[in-house]
C-alpha cells in the first residue's frame, strides 16, 4: 500500500464532504468566451467604435433605402438640371427670366445667346430651330429651355441635382444601396471560396493542397483585370449579380492563402492532436475544432474585402464593365462625372465621393480595431 | 565586499487592459556584491525577470512604469535617472544580459561570428578584422569546438547548447562587471545545462564579474548561487546565503518550494504541496487573479478508500511489487524513419525510434526518460497511432494495434489517451470545459442523454480536483496546472486502461508539479491505469514510476526497476552521465529535514 492506512483515513476526514463542498470559486461569475473579451476590447477602442458607427448608419441607410423606406423616388425630377446644392447658392436665379438654363456657366450662355461663327458654313437645321423657337416664343437654346419650362422644378437641392435634375443625395444613397450589396456579397463569397479551399489544402497537405495549389497560381497568374474581362466575357451579361459572381471568383485568393496557413499552424497543435487522441473525425476537427480558432482572420479579411470589392465594383462600373445603364451605383455615378467636370459640375463626384470615401476609410479603419480586438494572445 | 548593483523599493506596474495599473513588482530590495553570485529565485508570475529587465531597461517602454521610489543604482550611479544613451553605453558594456530561449535571441540571418563582433565593433570600437579575431579568442574561452568554423556558421547551425554559448561569447564580450542570466538553462537538456553552469562558474571567476543568476529551479541554484532571493508574488520572501537559505530556510514558501521537488533519495508516497507549508488562507493570497491551485484532490481520497477495499488487486499496488497479470501493452521493435527533405530532390532518413522493445503491465508506470531527440515524444505519438510507425509491432493487451481497420481503432482509443506537455496548447481555446469534457463522450457515445453526460463532466471535475461551478468557463480562465487538471479529465472521460503522459508536467511550476503528480498517483491507485511517462526530468520520473526505460538516439540504453537506477551502482555510460548532470545533487544529498 502506497500509504498508511491511517493517514488515509485521517485525509478523508479532513476532506469530508462537507468541507469539499467549500471549494473556493473562479474569479468572476460569468463565463466570458473569446468573442466576448474581443467584443470588450473594440468596445475600449475609441476609433473602433466610431468607425463602427459610421459604417452603421450607412449600413442602415442602405437597408432602409432597399427596403424603399428612404430614396425610394431618387428617379424623380427635382429640380432644374445640374442645379447646384444649396449652400453654394444660385448665382443664375436672376438670368433664369431670360430663360437661360440657371446653370449653364457664362461663357456657355453668351455661346448659345449669339450667333456662332461657323465658319462661313450654314448650319443646315437652322431653319427648323427657327421654326421651334417661333412656336415656343423662346429664343434660347430649345433643348435647355425645355426644362426650364417645368415650373415646380427647384434652382437649387441640398446637394445639388444631376443632369436630369434628380437629387444628388437621394442618388448617391440609392447608388449606395448597389455598392454596399455588391461588396458585401462579393466579400461573403470570395471568403466563402478561399476559407473552404484554404482549409482542404492547409488540412489535408500533399495532393489536395498541390492541385488547390496550382488554381491558385493560375488564378493569381492573370492579371486581374484581365481575369475579370475574361469572366465577364463568359458571363455574357450585365447586372448586379455578374459583378457579385465575378468579383466573388476573383477575390478568394488573398483569404485563401491566408487560411491555408493558418490551418498548417494549426492542424499541428497539441489541441487538434488531443482531439484526434479522443476519437474526432477529419471534418470534426477541421470546422468544430480549427475554424473557430481561425475565425479572427476570417472576419478580418471579410471586412477587408468588403472595402476592397467596394471600391473594385466602382471601378469596374467607371470602366463601363460593371452594373447595367438603368442601375445606379457609386461606380456608374462617377462615370458620369468626368463628362461634367468639364462642363465645371463639381457637386455629383463631390457627392459620391465623399461618401465613398466616408465609408471605405470607416470600414478599413473598423478592419484595424477587429484585428486589434481579435488578437488571439491572450495573456 | 563592494556592492555593485543596489535594487532598492523597486515597484513595476503594467498596464491592464482596462487600462488599469497592476504592480507585478512591489517594493523589491537586494544587492548584488562585486563579483559575487546572487540568484532570485521563484515561480512565474513571480516578477523575478521583470526585476531583471528594469534593470536593463527593457520594459517595454508603453505598457509598463518604474513606480516613484524605486532605486537602481549600479557601481554608485543612478540608472533611473540616465538618459537613454547613457543606459545604453552602460548595458552592454558593463551590463549584459544571456536569456532563456538561445534560438531566438540569436538573429538567424547572420553570422554567429559576425553578431559578436559587432558588439566590439559598438562597445570598443574595433574594426572588424580585429572584432573577428577577438570573437575567435571568446569562442575558444566559451569552449565552442571549432571555433574558427563557428564563426562563419549561422544560428540554425549550431545546436543549443553551442548557441547557448555564442550568447554568452557575446554577454562576455566587452569584459562586464555584471552579468544578468535569465533562466540561461531552462531550455537546453540537463547534460548541456550541467556543462553550461561549469562555464558559467568558470568565466565568472576568471573575468570577475558578478552573476545574477535568475532561474526557478533550486537545484541549478544550489550548484551556482552564493546569495539567494527567493521571490513571489513581486515580493521578496527570503534571502541570504545560499547555504543558509537552503538547509535552514526560515520563510514558509522556501521550505515548500525545497520539499516541493521528487526527491533522489526515497520515495514518499505524497510530495508536500506549497499549501500544507502557508495554510490555505494564506496560499490564497499570493495566487492573485487565477483561482488558486490549493483545492486538494479531495473526492479522489475519499474514492481511494473505498476502492481499496473493494479492489485489492488493481489499486494501491506497491512500487517496485512484481506483477503477475499479463503485460497490456507489448512493443515489440518499433522503428519510425523520418524522410527529410534535402536540397531540391534529396532525401535524407533520419531515425527516430529504432526497434525499441518493450513492455508495459495493467496498474504499472513506466517512465521514459532521455535528452530531446532521444525519440521519446515519437514513441508516445505512435503508440498512439498519431504517427505512423516504419516497423515493429505494438500489442495492446494482445491486438496488433497497426492491423486494426479505422472503426476498431475508433474503439480502441477509449483504452489509450495520451495527456500531452503545454496545458496552455492541448486545449481548445473556443471550448468551455463541459464542452471539452463532453466531446469524447459525444464521440463515443457514452452517456445517454446530455444530462448524463453533463453528470458524468461534474464527476470528472471532482475527481481531478477542479471545483464544479467553472464547467461553463473557458481554458484561458485557468492556471496552467487547473489546465492539465482539466487534459487529464478529458482522457479519464473514456475511463482508459493506459494512459501516456508526454512530457505532462514539464510546463508547470513546481509547485503545482508537485500538486499534479500526486494527483496522478491517486488517480492510478482508484482506477488502475497503466501510466507510460515520458518526461527529461529524472527526479520527476522517478518519482513516479515502477519502471524506467532510458532512451539516447532513438535507442533504449537501459531499462530497469525505478529504484535500482539510482542505487549508485554500475550502469550504462550514458545513464551515469545523466545521473551526474542532475543540479543540485549536494543539495539533495544532504537532505532536507522537511
Amino acid at each position: 500500500m502506497g500509504r498508511p492506512k491511517g493517514e488515509i483515513i485521517m485525509s478523508a476526514l479532513r476532506h469530508s464532504p462537507v468541507h469539499s463542498k467549500h471549494i473556493e470559486p473562479v474569479k468572476r461569475d460569468t463565463a466570458k468566451s473569446l468573442s466576448a473579451i474581443a467584443w470588450g476590447r473594440l468596445r475600449r477602442n475609441p476609433v473602433g467604435m466610431f468607425s463602427l458607427g459610421i459604417v452603421a448608419v450607412f449600413l442602415i441607410a442602405i437597408v432602409a433605402s432597399a427596403l424603399g423606406l428612404i430614396a425610394q423616388d431618387w428617379d424623380r425630377q427635382y429640380a432644374l438640371s445640374f442645379a447646384p446644392p444649396t449652400f453654394m447658392g444660385s448665382s443664375q436665379e436672376t438670368s433664369q427670366e431670360d430663360g437661360v438654363s440657371p446653370s449653364l456657366p457664362p461663357a456657355l450662355t453668351q455661346a448659345s445667346g449669339t450667333q456662332l461663327e461657323m465658319y462661313g458654313l450654314q448650319d443646315p437645321l437652322q431653319p427648323v430651330l427657327d421654326q421651334l423657337n417661333s412656336h415656343t416664343g423662346h429664343d434660347s437654346d430649345p433643348l435647355i429651355g425645355l426644362s426650364a419650362e417645368t415650373p415646380m422644378r427647384a434652382a437649387t437641392l441640398f446637394l445639388g441635382a444631376d443632369k436630369w435634375g434628380r437629387s444628388i443625395a437621394l442618388k448617391v444613397m440609392k447608388g449606395a444601396e448597389t455598392s454596399v450589396l455588391v461588396g458585401i456579397a462579393a466579400a461573403l463569397l470570395a471568403t466563402f471560396i478561399g476559407t473552404v479551399l484554404g482549409a482542404f489544402a492547409g488540412y489535408w497537405g500533399g495532393w489536395v493542397d498541390a492541385l488547390i495549389e496550382w488554381l491558385y497560381g493560375v488564378f493569381t497568374a492573370i492579371p486581374y483585370l484581365l481575369l475579370v474581362f475574361a469572366i465577364a466575357a463568359v458571363l455574357q451579361q450585365k447586372g448586379v449579380f455578374t459583378i457579385i459572381l465575378i468579383l466573388g471568383l476573383t477575390g478568394w485568393t488573398g483569404v485563401y492563402r491566408l487560411i491555408r496557413a493558418e490551418y498548417l499552424k494549426h492542424k499541428v497543435r497539441e489541441y487538434v492532436l488531443a482531439a484526434e487522441a479522443i476519437g474526432a473525425s477529419h471534418a470534426r476537427r477541421m470546422f468544430v475544432h480549427i475554424l473557430p480558432n481561425v475565425s479572427h482572420v476570417i472576419l478580418v479579411q471579410l471586412s477587408q474585402q468588403v472595402v476592397n470589392f467596394i471600391k473594385a465594383e466602382v471601378i469596374l462600373s467607371f470602366l463601363g464593365f460593371g452594373v447595367p445603364v438603368d442601375v445606379v451605383s457609386w461606380g456608374s455615378i462617377l462615370n458620369e462625372t468626368p463628362n461634367e467636370l468639364i462642363l465645371g459640375y463639381g457637386w455629383q463626384l463631390m457627392t459620391c465621393g465623399l461618401a465613398m470615401a466616408t465609408l471605405v476609410t470607416a470600414f478599413a479603419m473598423l478592419t484595424d480595431a477587429l484585428r486589434d480586438a481579435l488578437d488571439p494572445r491572450l495573456k | 565586499m563592494k556592492t555593485l548593483l543596489e535594487i532598492s523599493q523597486l515597484r513595476v506596474s503594467f498596464r491592464q487592459e482596462e487600462g488599469a495599473w497592476r504592480e507585478a513588482v512591489r517594493g523589491v530590495s537586494f544587492t548584488v556584491p562585486e563579483s559575487g553570485v546572487v540568484a532570485l529565485v521563484g515561480e512565474s508570475g513571480s516578477g523575478k525577470s521583470v526585476s531583471s529587465l528594469a534593470v536593463m531597461g527593457l520594459l517595454p517602454p508603453r505598457g509598463s512604469r518604474i513606480e516613484a521610489g524605486s532605486l537602481i543604482r549600479f557601481a554608485g550611479q543612478d540608472m533611473l535617472a540616465m538618459t537613454p544613451s547613457q543606459r545604453r553605453q552602460l548595458c552592454g558594456a558593463d551590463i549584459s544580459m544571456v536569456f532563456q530561449e538561445p534560438m531566438s535571441s540569436l538573429n538567424p540571418v547572420f553570422r554567429a561570428g559576425d553578431q559578436v563582433a559587432e558588439m566590439l565593433r559598438l562597445h570598443e570600437g574595433m574594426t572588424r578584422s580585429q572584432a573577428l579575431e577577438r570573437t575567435r579568442e571568446l569562442f575558444e574561452e566559451v569552449g565552442l569546438p571549432d571555433p574558427g568554423q563557428k564563426l562563419r556558421s549561422y544560428p540554425h547551425m549550431l545546436s543549443g547548447g553551442q548557441q547557448q554559448r555564442v550568447m554568452i561569447a557575446m554577454a562576455i564580450a566587452c569584459k562586464p562587471k555584471l552579468l544578468i542570466a535569465d533562466e540561461p538553462t531552462t531550455a537546453l537538456d540537463v547534460t548541456i545545462q550541467r556543462q553550461i553552469l561549469d562555464l558559467l562558474a568558470d568565466l565568472r571567476s576568471r573575468y570577475q564579474m558578478a552573476l545574477l543568476f535568475i532561474t526557478h529551479d533550486l537545484g541549478v541554484v544550489s550548484d551556482i548561487a552564493e546569495h539567494i532571493v527567493v521571490m513571489r508574488d513581486g515580493q521578496v520572501r527570503e534571502q541570504g546565503p545560499a547555504s543558509e537559505v537552503l538547509s535552514a530556510p526560515k520563510d514558509a514558501y522556501t521550505q515548500a518550494l525545497l520539499a516541493c521537488r521528487p526527491p533522489l533519495q526515497g520515495r514518499p508516497s505524497r510530495l508536500p504541496q506549497v499549501e500544507d507549508f502557508l495554510g490555505a488562507a494564506n496560499g490564497a493570497d499570493f495566487t492573485g487573479g487565477k483561482a488558486s491551485e490549493k483545492q486538494d484532490v479531495q473526492t479522489t481520497h475519499q474514492r481511494e478508500t473505498v476502492s481499496l477495499q473493494e479492489e485489492p488487486l488493481s489499486a494501491g499496488h506497491q512500487h517496485g511489487e512484481p506483477f503477475v497479470q499479463a503485460p497490456l501493452l507489448q512493443v515489440l521493435g518499433l522503428s519510425k524513419t523520418f524522410q527529410i527533405r534535402q536540397g531540391l530532390f534529396g532525401f535524407r532518413s533520419f531515425e527516430a525510434l529504432k526497434k525499441v522493445t518493450f513492455s508495459l503491465k495493467r496498474g504499472e508506470t513506466l517512465g521514459v526518460v532521455g535528452e530531446s531527440g532521444c525519440g521519446k515524444t515519437t514513441l508516445g505519438l505512435s503508440l498512439m497511432r498519431l504517427q505512423a510507425p516504419s516497423g515493429g509491432k505494438v500489442l495492446f493487451d494482445g491486438i496488433d494495434l497497426a492491423a486494426l481497420s479505422e472503426t476498431q481503432w475508433q474503439a480502441m482509443r477509449r483504452r489509450i489517451q495520451i495527456v500531452f506537455q503545454n496545458p496552455y496548447a492541448s486545449l481548445n481555446p473556443r471550448f468551455t470545459v463541459a464542452q471539452i469534457l463532453m466531446e469524447p463522450m459525444h464521440i463515443h457515445g457514452i452517456g445517454r442523454n446530455e444530462r448524463e453526460r453533463l453528470d458524468r463532466a461534474i464527476g470528472l471535475m471532482s475527481q481531478v480536483g477542479l471545483p464544479v461551478d467553472s464547467l461553463n468557463r473557458y481554458p484561458h480562465e485557468f492556471s496552467g496546472g487547473q489546465r492539465q487538471r482539466i487534459a487529464i479529465a478529458r482522457c479519464l472521460a473514456l475511463e482508459p486502461e493506459l494512459l501516456i503522459l508526454d512530457e505532462s508536467v514539464s510546463a508547470l511550476d513546481v509547485s503545482v508539479q508537485a500538486q499534479v503528480l500526486n494527483l496522478l498517483k491517486d488517480l492510478q491507485s482508484t482506477l488502475g491505469m497503466a501510466y507510460l511517462f515520458i518526461s527529461h526530468d529524472l527526479a520527476v520520473v522517478r518519482y513516479l514510476s515502477d519502471r524506467i526505460l532510458v532512451m539516447n538516439g532513438g535507442e533504449v540504453v537501459e531499462e530497469g526497476a525505478a529504484d535500482a537506477l539510482f542505487d549508485g551502482g554500475k550502469h550504462h555510460r550514458y545513464t551515469e552521465r545523466l545521473l551526474a548532470s542532475i543540479p543540485g545533487q549536494h543539495l539533495r544529498i544532504q537532505g532536507n529535514p522537511i
